[in-house]
C-alpha cells in the first residue's frame, strides 16, 4: 500500500477510530492497542477498493471485531461479571464520568449500534456490514438500544 | 414492539431544526426520543478523544515487521512438520527393527541403532529426509519477490 494513500486515510479516520473503540470496550487503554491492531491488519489485508469510502467501514469492521477478542478473552481470563465491572468503571475518560457511566451500563454491541448510528452516521446496511448483522436485525436492535439509552438519561435525571 | 421509524428522523438526527420540524418533533416520540438520544451521543462524542496517536510511519513499520515475522512462521510450519516425521519415522523403523529381531526394550535400542547404522535402505532414507528439508526450508525461506 502507498504510505501517501495510508497516511491520508488514517488522518481522516484515526481519531474517530479510537473514540469507537474507547467507548466500545469502555477502556481508553484498550482503545491505544486496539487502534494499532486495526491499522496493522487494515496494511497487512488491505480493502479491494482502496479509498476513504470504502476503507472505514473495513476499519470499523476490523475494530469491531478486536473488541469482540477482547471481551471473548476477558471472560475467558476473568469471568463476566468482573469484565462488566470494568467495562462501567471505564478507565481513562477522566471528564463526563456520568456520560461515561450511562452509557457504560449499556451492553457492547448496543454501544456499538447507537455510536455508529448516531455519531458516525452510517445507515442500517452498513451497520450490518460493520457489526455482522442482517439489516432488519439492526433496525430491531438499534431500536431497543435508543429505548435503553433514553431510559437510562430518564433515570440519571 | 413498534421499531418502525420515522420519516424525519434522519433530519432530527442530524440535528436540523426550523419551525415545521419542532413541531413536528413535539408531537412524534419517535422522533423526540431520536433527537434526545443523537444529541446527547454527540455530546458523548466530544467528551472522547485520544491523548496521543501513533505516528502513521510508525504503524506501516510495524505492519511491514508483523507481516515478515507472519511469513516466516508460516515458512517454517511444513519444515517443522517435517522434523516431527523425520523423528516419528526414526522411532517408527527403530521399533520396527526391535520388533523384528525379537529384543527386548534395552537391547533393542542398541541394535536398532546397530541396526541403522548398517541398514543402507534406512540410511537412504534417512538422507533423502534431512535433503527434503534443506529443500523445503530454502524454498519457503527464500527472500519474496519485489
Amino acid at each position: 500500500m502507498e504510505e501517501r494513500i495510508f497516511e491520508e486515510i488514517y488522518e481522516q479516520t484515526a481519531r474517530p477510530l479510537w473514540a469507537y473503540a474507547a467507548r466500545i470496550s469502555g477502556s481508553a487503554t484498550a482503545a491505544d492497542d486496539i487502534l494499532q491492531e486495526t491499522y496493522i491488519r487494515f496494511l497487512n489485508s488491505p480493502p479491494r477498493v482502496l479509498d476513504l469510502a470504502g476503507a472505514k467501514p473495513y476499519l470499523y469492521k476490523i475494530a469491531t471485531n478486536l473488541v469482540r477478542d477482547r471481551f471473548r478473552r476477558l471472560k475467558r481470563e476473568v469471568g463476566a461479571e468482573e469484565i462488566q465491572d470494568e467495562t462501567a468503571a471505564s478507565e481513562g475518560f477522566g471528564q463526563a464520568l456520568e456520560m461515561t457511566e450511562v452509557f457504560a451500563g449499556l451492553k457492547d454491541q448496543e454501544r456499538a449500534l447507537l455510536w455508529l448510528a448516531y455519531v458516525e452516521g452510517y445507515d442500517h446496511r452498513e451497520i450490518a456490514g460493520i457489526l455482522k448483522l442482517n439489516r432488519v436485525s439492526v433496525r430491531v436492535l438499534l431500536f431497543r438500544a435508543r429505548r435503553r439509552l433514553a431510559e437510562a438519561l430518564e433515570n440519571k435525571k | 414492539m413498534k421499531t418502525e421509524g420515522c420519516e424525519y428522523e434522519a433530519r432530527v438526527m442530524r440535528g436540523e431544526r426550523d419551525k415545521a420540524l419542532e413541531a413536528h418533533i413535539s408531537g412524534c416520540e419517535h422522533c423526540r426520543e431520536a433527537g434526545r438520544v443523537s444529541a446527547w451521543m454527540r455530546g458523548l462524542a466530544e467528551q472522547t478523544s485520544p491523548g496521543n496517536l501513533p505516528a502513521p510511519g510508525f504503524l506501516l513499520f510495524k505492519a511491514r515487521l508483523s507481516k515478515k515475522y507472519s511469513d516466516t512462521a508460516r515458512a517454517l510450519l511444513p519444515v517443522a512438520a517435517m522434523q516431527v516425521a523425520a523423528v516419528l519415522l526414526f522411532i517408527a523403523a527403530g521399533a520396527w527393527l526391535a520388533a523384528k529381531s525379537g529384543l527386548s526394550v534395552g537391547p533393542a535400542v542398541v541394535g536398532t541403532l546397530r541396526s541403522l547404522s548398517a541398514s543402507a535402505p534406512l540410511l537412504f532414507l534417512g538422507v533423502t529426509g534431512g535433503l527434503l528439508i534443506c529443500a523445503a526450508a530454502a524454498y519457503f525461506l527464500r527472500e519474496p519477490k519485489k
